[in-house]
């Protein structure tokens, strides 16, 4: 460890490690995007439940399809398309609201993936599908990550507003001649293919992760949403690389080290945050309780105008 | 008043595929800040989203200075109530009144000087001026309200359909509120609000329609809010 540059550079000598550095910088990229439409729909939640709804779907590609990656994705992408659809429609046609359909059909499709799976001799285990493993992609797995996540990137700079809208006032948005429904679709065909992408690398349990820190920690922080959505995919992309290196370094699994260093930077955000964090907000109150004016979280309103009936 | 503005024609509007408002004949004249009045399930959020074309109509038709509604998009602007909207969105009160002008602009098309004068002119006339770079997420429940319409008069609208747009704010938010929106609405424009406070509407409406599933009277607020039409609507309550 005399060099440190010579220490950091290392790792890269090794395909496999530099292929798992790519598809970390890919990953977290476009799970911080995500991530932000996620956590400001409020529906991070449905996005966890969609990963267990692709197991059947990755199944019956295998069966049906073959074992190559893009049957695998395309049977997932289906999946989780006929999981949103299925909740879609039995929200509208039944008592059930969109989040009890979810989560009643997604366990559903869990159970008959398990099952499917434990029949059919896959390459692929279910340890694997479910906490993954980066440091075995393939080439192949790297461009379709590649792929999934341009599209992501393309998708948020070209329908920007049309996801702000959606994201802050749906009935706005639609009031104002945009297509509601069909941002809705787009979000929840992004989540789906993104999270079909991160199961490789960190499997279904921890992909939620790479999704939901960088988004949290961002909006700890930002004020805008321009600038959550830069500060979630920068975030995401790098501490995804460097929790790819320590697990490279200490020797631990990958996917966990990846969403640990995440959620460092969200633990100390979570803190930090001078607006929104613990310690800012313990301060403000301080201020309240000792009568100094300090920067008010609820703005007093000096434009009032004054109370004058007609 | 010069010339009608909304004009409702036999219209029944369904909500979950039963009749909620029955053959309403209603004419809404510009310049006018209309208060609909009405029992809880009257129907009085059904005919906003009726108007909008939301909601299907099974007789009748709503029409903007002759023209079909449904063609005059650009035309009406909708508050829904305040619940729908995400009150932490990481946005400055700017970028939400920008947004008005999002549907103008398309996917690329950036803001023009005459889109950031419409921006400037809506955040003079909602007294948000010095409010302009706030965290839209610190604003009080009235502030937050007056963004709203801000980003309503941004669109370039003429027509304002409000519902419920005083739920939550205090008496002198409410003044504020109305006031600008009375003024707003004297330069030929048109307000339709649901209200449920009677005092607020009697101080401030121009006119009120009085509904209770079918129209009970629409006309002056001194002409409609008397004794015997209140009755009329909030003494027999909706089956």
């Amino acid at each position: 460890m005399s060099d440190p540059l010579q220490w950091l550079m290392e790792p890269f000598q090794f395909q496999f490690v530099a292929r798992g550095i790519g598809m970390a910088l890919l990953l977290g990229v476009a799970g911080g995007l995500v991530g932000c439409i996620l956590l400001l729909r409020r529906i991070v939640l449905m996005a966890d439940s969609f990963g267990h709804s692709l197991l059947p779907g990755i199944g019956l590609a295998y069966l049906w399809l073959g074992p190559g990656i893009v049957s695998l994705f395309t049977g997932a992408v289906i999946a989780g398309l006929f999981t949103s659809l299925m909740s879609g429609v039995v929200n509208r046609l039944t008592r059930l609201k969109e989040d009890a359909a979810f989560g009643s059909l997604f366990v559903l499709c869990f159970a008959g993936g398990v099952a499917l799976m434990s029949k059919i001799a896959a390459p692929m285990d279910l340890l694997h599908y479910l906490f993954g493993n980066i440091l075995g992609v393939t080439a192949a797995d790297l461009y379709l990550v590649f792929t999934t996540t341009s599209i992501t990137v393309l998708a948020v700079c070209v329908f920007y507003r049309a996801l702000a809208l959606e994201t802050f006032d749906a009935t706005f948005h639609r009031a104002s001649g945009g297509r509601s429904f069909l941002t809705h679709l787009g979000i929840l065909v992004a989540v789906v293919i993104n999270l079909v992408a991160a199961l490789q690398a960190v499997g279904m349990v921890l992909a939620l992760g790479i999704f939901i820190l960088p988004a949290v920690t961002a909006y700890l922080w930002c004020e805008r949403f321009g600038s959550m959505l830069l500060v979630a995919a920068g975030y995401g992309g790098v501490m995804s690389c460097v929790g790819l290196l320590v697990s490279y370094r200490l020797n631990l699994p990958s996917g966990a080290c990846m969403v640990g260093c995440l959620g460092l930077g969200y633990l100390v955000s979570l803190v930090l945050s001078p607006r929104y964090g613990l310690l800012g907000r313990l301060w403000l109150r301080r201020q309240h309780f000792d009568g100094d004016e300090g920067p008010d979280l609820c703005v007093r309103d000096e434009t009032t105008q004054a109370s004058t009936r007609p | 008043m010069s010339h009608v503005n909304v004009r409702c024609e036999d219209l029944t509007i369904c909500y979950r595929q039963r009749p909620a408002v029955h053959h309403l004949n209603v004419d809404l004249p510009c310049g006018a800040l209309v208060g609909i009045v009405g029992p809880n399930g009257a129907g009085k959020s059904t005919l906003l989203l009726g108007v909008l074309g939301w909601l299907p109509w099974t007789s009748g038709k709503v029409t903007v200075d002759g023209k079909p509604v449904q063609t005059c998009a650009g035309r009406i602007s909708y508050l829904a109530q305040r619940r729908t909207q995400d009150q932490d969105f990481p946005a400055d009160v700017e970028s939400v009144v920008a947004m008005g002008r999002y549907a103008r602009r398309g996917l690329f098309s950036g803001f023009t000087a005459e889109d950031q004068a419409i921006i400037d002119g809506a955040i003079v006339e909602m007294g948000l001026d010095r409010l302009r770079r706030r965290p839209f997420a610190q604003l009080s429940g009235g502030q937050q309200q007056r963004v709203f319409i801000a980003r309503a008069l941004a669109t370039g609208a003429d027509i304002l359909l409000l519902d419920e747009p005083l739920t939550g704010l205090d008496e002198p938010s409410t003044h504020d509120l109305m006031n600008r929106l009375l003024e707003w609405t004297r330069r030929e424009r048109l307000v339709i609000a649901v209200i449920h406070d009677l005092h607020a509407v009697q101080t401030w409406c121009t006119h009120t329609l009085l509904l209770n599933r079918e129209l009970i009277a629409f006309g002056p607020t001194s002409e409609v809010l008397t004794e015997a039409n209140r009755n009329r609507c909030y003494g027999a309550r909706p089956t």
